[in-house]
């Protein structure tokens, strides 16, 4: 009895504690580290840590036990352009991140730079910074089309509809829905991209949903054809666009702007194209014409 | 720790208030189902047909040895195919939240049952000779007299295993459940998944859990000092 | 993926690429993977959890209670060590050992930016569980010590260290080993929750499978489930078996 009492006061003082202390809002939450940028980080060390995300075709996945992907080999190249930079060799070295941990271990220094698909939201903005876009999506839902066929959003509406965890979708869908002024979604939230599809085969869940190419891909892995006249099929109009940026410590400048002028210089130098082809072009999985999408190449000078 | 904007905020604080509802729920539901489950395999673990005792040891001896989480995930994720794969229908929709509960309910009812025939077996014999003797039958001594009995003698131990039941609530985490359906750790996570700060909401969600069963604890010492009592009255 | 590779991987992880080894860290370590990372976690938790258990028994029995004498005074002080030690083993049995595990993941990057690899967080995470749990059995340990059978030993002429190694250990012990071995399986089991924070114990070896190979998750967890099974099942026969010798030993 005089334990519990004991434990009770303790519990209570430390929550008011925490609550009295918790600064105002608009403070500055994540302080970086202004003495130092990243970059003479990495050109002291000659190496640089990269979060990178591994359970995700086709930006990075495990194939026969080895690490590829889009992120993979824009990454690759990015940091032998980056050696430019730094005037020395850059060794790499990944360090696995999941969609939980690829915000917050930037933030809190665990990496120097981190590549998951990451869609540049503003939320995430807040927190963290990105380069220029390096790749470009949109977010549909995914569906079963033995239960109707050219499905488009609206059909949706009141449905159940799967999310990955910690992904920008669960906002963005249910804004869509609700300026649409359709009903509300009910939202259920996978573990992973392949559980979802699973749960989408065996009817579980009226569709899922993420960023296109990640979906298409993932399916066709696990053996489902994906297609308007196949098993499962994409809706053709999306809710969301996505923009791939590559995430950054707050507030460190002289970092970021050397990771752009690496990017810069691969879509100069025609290597992104190249990359881009390799994963995304007609002879890919799930092809993503490039369209009006332009990485914004600065000119030197 | 900036508990002001990661949890005292709307919409979060309303999400680990409606987590805080559904732990509760959960803990309610399981307990009900549990305690149940685990009667029935007791009665069946101290009966005198040898197949029913060795069904309820099979039953205790799997559900115990089993941990929660690949059971909970192989119910969620594999059980869809297999139903499918024996029965050639579809399993029925939104049977998400009752898998949670059924699988949590196997594994406490398992450790129940065992908690109960402890319970039941450590009565002297006597008090059922008695109750024969003035002419109940044998169910009525079994209601009336055993199971009694020995819930008070394992009530102590009945009550550990129910506050470690709501605990395992949390492993609720792993499931993909409809958001308003999540208990309050799933909605930390959920929070986490929008700010990236872990530390505050789970901060939250401990607080939440730590008074809770200290809460049923209290009930739980005050129920056993009771029993004890009345034990201390019939000898 | 055929059905060997899938055993073998469940048994010793997934591959991990040379590129994601951390050079500052052990790399042996970061290779341990499914099962085998589930064992030596287990087993790293239970080692690291006995001296924690111990003294937060030793505090909490106070200076009579305990194996031994703590080298401090009859009153002095004690109430100052055993108010957190209480608070510490009723906080981490008060919350679930999934937010324990989240909270040792997440909160020492948030208050100290600390830079731990993922194996060290889930044992420091189980250890803290199994300690506090393995402070209770010691205790229940240290209650089964009577009194009187210390003072006949002390009325043999036996020595304070003869007492404490022939007599208040062997007894200790013996009460302990069924709950201690209950205790292991509890952890071992447990120990499935860090696939949350992506440690690559068995349960997230499941998942890593799931994730890269066209595989059924079905038949990968119902092979998951088979492992957990029979080695818990094993440990709890054997753990009956041990009770049973010991009661006998005890009340002869």
């Amino acid at each position: 009895m005089k334990n519990l009492a004991v434990v009770l006061v303790t519990a209570i003082v430390f929550l008011v504690i925490g609550i009295l202390v918790s600064p105002k809002k608009n403070a500055i939450r994540y302080p970086a580290s202004v003495v130092q940028s990243t970059f003479e980080v990495v050109k002291k060390q000659g190496r640089v840590i990269i979060g990178i995300g591994q359970e995700a075709a086709p930006f990075g996945y495990m194939e026969n036990g080895k690490l590829v992907g889009f992120d993979v080999d824009i990454v690759r190249a990015m940091v032998k352009k980056l050696e430019k930079y730094a005037a020395k060799e850059i060794k790499i070295e990944f360090r696995p991140v999941s969609d939980e941990t690829r915000i917050s271990w930037v933030q809190s220094g665990q990496i120097h730079m981190s590549l998951c698909h990451t869609n540049n939201t503003r939320k995430r903005d807040a927190n963290i910074d990105f380069t220029v876009p390096y790749g470009w999506d949109a977010k549909g839902v995914l569906y079963n089309v033995s239960k109707g066929k050219n499905r488009n959003l609206t059909d949706f509406a009141g449905k159940v509809i799967g999310i990955k965890r910690s992904s920008s979708s669960e906002g963005e869908i249910q804004a869509y829905f609700k300026n649409k002024g359709w009903d509300e979604v009910t939202l259920k939230a996978y573990d992973s991209h392949i559980a979802g599809i699973q749960a989408l085969v065996d009817d579980q869940i009226d569709g899922f949903t993420d960023d296109n190419s990640i979906i298409i891909n993932t399916a066709m892995r696990a053996g489902h054809k994906v297609g308007p006249n196949e098993v499962l099929a994409v809706t053709a109009t999306p809710y969301s666009p996505a923009f791939f940026g590559v995430g950054v410590p707050e507030n460190d400048s002289d970092w970021r702007d050397v990771l752009n002028y690496s990017l810069h210089d691969l879509w100069n130098s025609g290597e992104f194209l190249e990359i881009y082809q390799k994963w995304f072009g007609p002879d890919s999985m799930c092809p993503v014409p490039l369209g009006s999408n332009r990485m914004e190449p600065y000119v030197e000078g | 720790m900036n508990f002001r904007e990661y949890v005292f905020a709307e919409p979060y604080f309303g999400w680990l208030c409606a987590g805080v509802q559904m732990t509760l729920l959960i803990t309610a539901l399981t307990t009900i189902l549990s305690l149940v489950l685990g009667a029935v395999v007791a009665a069946f673990a101290t009966s005198s047909s040898r197949t029913g005792r060795l069904v309820a040891k099979t039953y205790v001896s799997l559900f115990r040895n089993l941990p929660l989480v690949p059971l909970l995930l192989f119910l969620v994720f594999a059980m869809p195919g297999v139903f499918r794969f024996l029965t050639g229908r579809r399993f029925p929709v939104g049977m998400d939240f009752l898998l949670l509960v059924l699988g949590l309910s196997l594994n406490t009812s398992a450790y129940i049952a065992e908690i109960l025939r402890s319970g039941i077996q450590a009565l002297p014999a006597e008090h059922a000779f008695a109750a024969r003797v003035l002419g109940l039958k044998p169910l009525a001594i079994r209601i009336s007299v055993v199971y009694p009995q020995a819930l008070r003698i394992v009530l102590p131990a009945l009550g550990t295993r129910l506050i470690h039941n709501m605990k395992n609530s949390a492993i609720a985490l792993v499931l993909p459940l409809p958001l308003e359906y999540m208990e309050v750790v799933g909605q930390a996570g959920r929070i986490a998944g929008q700010t990236f700060a872990w530390a505050e909401p789970l901060l939250f969600a401990a607080a939440v859990h730590l008074s809770l069963a200290i809460l049923f604890s209290l009930i739980v010492n005050k129920l056993a000092r009771e029993a004890q009592r009345k034990i201390e009255v019939s000898r | 993926m055929s059905l060997y590779e899938i055993i073998r991987t469940l048994l010793i992880g997934y591959p991990i690429p040379p590129e994601m080894i951390d050079p500052n860290f052990p790399v042996f370590i970061q290779r341990i993977g499914g099962l085998n990372l589930t064992l030596v976690v287990t087993v790293l938790s239970l080692l690291l959890g006995t001296p924690l258990g111990l003294v937060l028994a030793m505090t909490r029995s106070g200076p009579h209670g305990g194996i031994g004498r703590l080298p401090l005074g009859e009153k002095m002080g004690w109430w100052a060590l055993q108010g957190p030690a209480t608070v510490i083993v009723e906080v981490i049995r008060g919350i679930p050992i999934m937010i324990l595990v989240l909270l040792t993941f997440y909160l020492p990057y948030r208050l100290f930016r600390l830079r731990v690899p993922p194996i060290i967080l889930a044992t420091v995470a189980l250890s803290l569980y199994s300690g506090v749990y393995l402070s209770e059995i010691f205790r229940s340990g240290f209650r089964a010590v009577d009194e009187r059978w210390v003072d006949a030993a002390h009325t043999l002429g036996l020595g304070k260290w003869q007492v404490l190694l022939k007599i208040k250990l062997p007894i200790t012990l013996r009460a302990m080993l069924p709950a201690l071995l209950g205790l292991v399986i509890t952890i071992f089991k447990d120990s499935s929750v860090l696939m949350v924070v992506g440690v690559p114990e068995l349960t997230f070896s499941a998942r890593q499978i799931q994730v890269a190979e066209p595989v059924s998750y079905a038949l990968v967890l119902g092979l998951v489930l088979l492992i957990y099974w029979s080695l818990a099942t094993t440990g709890s026969v054997l753990c009956n078996r041990l009770e049973k010798v010991c009661s006998k030993h005890l009340s002869e």
